[in-house]
This record gives C-alpha cells, sequence and structure tokens, in this order.
C-alpha cells in the first residue's frame, strides 16, 4: 500500500466519522441548557432528600399513641389482686409424710 | 444516602417495638411477703409486725371461701362451654357469678394492701421500693 491509498484510506475514515459526530455549534448552543438542566437536578434531588429526611424524623420524634394490645394478651390492670397469698393451697395437697422436699 | 437508608430501618425498628408490659397498680403496693420476709432490714417494730399478720388472718379466713366458689363457678362455666351449641344467656349469666366473685377477691386483697402499707413509714416504703427493683 503506497502513501497516496494510505491517505485516501484515512480521509474516508475521518468523513464516515465526522457524519455521525454533532457539530461544535450545535454543541456550544445546547450547553447552558444542559447546565441549567443539571442544576435543576441537583436542586432537586437535595429537595426530595431534605423532604425524605423530614418525613423520618417526623415519623421518629413525634409521640405516638401506644399500640392497643391484642384481646387475647390484654391484662387488665388489676388481674395480679387475684393472686392472693396462700392461694397454691386450693391447688396442692398437704406432705403428710414429708416425702417432698 | 446510606444515612438516610440506616435512619429509615431505626425509625422502622422503633416504630415495632412492642409496649412494655407494666403494672401501673400493683408497683404501688408491696405483699406482705416482701414485708415480712425482710423484717429485719426494714426495722419492723412490733405493732407492725402485729397488723400485717392480723390483715393477712383476716384476708385469708375470706379468700379461702371465695376460691373455692370460684373454683365451682368457673368449672361450671367450663362445663357450658363445653356445649354444642353453646348457651350463651346461661354462659354469660356464669360468667357474671365468676366475676363477681373476682372481683369481691380483688377489693379484699386490695384492701388488705392498702391497709399494709398505711402501716409502714415513709423510709420503709423508699427501701421497699428500692428492694423490688428501684421503681
Amino acid at each position: 500500500m503506497n502513501d497516496d491509498r494510505l491517505h485516501d484510506a484515512f480521509k474516508e475514515l475521518r468523513r464516515a466519522e465526522t457524519a455521525h459526530v454533532p457539530s461544535f455549534k450545535r454543541l456550544w448552543d445546547v450547553e447552558p441548557a444542559l447546565s441549567r438542566l443539571r442544576s435543576r437536578l441537583r436542586v432537586g434531588s437535595t429537595f426530595a432528600f431534605a423532604v425524605v429526611l423530614l418525613i423520618v424524623l417526623a415519623v421518629a420524634i413525634i409521640p405516638r399513641r401506644p399500640a392497643a394490645p391484642s384481646i387475647s394478651t390484654w391484662r387488665a390492670p388489676t388481674d395480679f389482686l387475684l393472686q392472693t397469698p396462700g392461694r397454691e393451697l386450693l391447688d396442692s395437697v398437704p406432705d403428710l409424710k414429708g416425702t417432698r422436699q | 444516602m446510606k444515612t438516610l437508608l440506616l435512619l429509615l430501618v431505626a425509625t422502622a425498628a422503633f416504630g415495632q417495638q412492642p409496649p412494655p408490659q407494666e403494672d401501673p397498680i400493683g408497683q404501688q403496693l408491696f405483699p406482705p411477703e416482701l414485708i415480712m420476709s425482710q423484717s429485719q432490714k426494714l426495722h419492723l417494730d412490733e405493732k407492725q409486725r402485729t397488723t400485717i399478720k392480723n390483715e393477712v388472718q383476716r384476708a385469708q379466713s375470706k379468700f379461702f371461701d371465695l376460691q373455692w366458689e370460684l373454683k365451682e363457678a368457673s368449672d361450671a362455666m367450663v362445663q357450658m362451654l363445653q356445649q354444642t351449641p353453646i348457651d350463651e344467656a346461661r354462659v354469660l349469666e356464669q360468667a357474671d357469678k365468676v366475676m363477681g366473685l373476682e372481683r369481691e377477691i380483688k377489693k379484699i386483697h386490695l384492701s388488705m394492701l392498702i391497709r399494709i402499707k398505711n402501716s409502714m413509714t415513709a423510709e420503709q416504703i423508699g427501701q421497699l421500693r428500692q428492694l423490688r427493683g428501684g421503681r
């Protein structure tokens, strides 16, 4: 391959590549708009983060009413009064032979 | 972002904590067994010992009869609940008897605990609170 043919081949390659590349002027014109968009996105994401943070803090800080206990686990506040002294006498028989420790 | 995630997880975990079991009424009173087991530390005088003994004896004499009746009434209720179909009106009537007996036992017990606490000095009450875990 001589120099001329090599030169032509590179020229052809350059032409093929430049066909897909946007013009510098167009990029130059679009850049300020892109910059504005990027800036807006940054502000938007910061705002969204702040809102989520506020919600999380509000959930953590605001006092909540305690969850109502289930009826099956609920105990009346005076139930302990049914545990009377000497109650075990009704549930057991006396150990007359002294076999139990 | 990691902080936010951690915060979210912590908040969720905080929200799922079960409410602590509390006994606000029982915490204010002291069972006679506790007082008698600590009588040396509390420096109970003779009058206090007599008061506690009398109150426990007075309550126990009533407890025995009431608990016997309660056992019978609740056994009868169990039998009623084993039938098919259950006679709702009869069971509710029996439940009234059971709960009436429970109410009476609770009142006698509460009265005993109040009288025993009233016989204690402020210092002894403070000591009993500490002995029970500082509540």
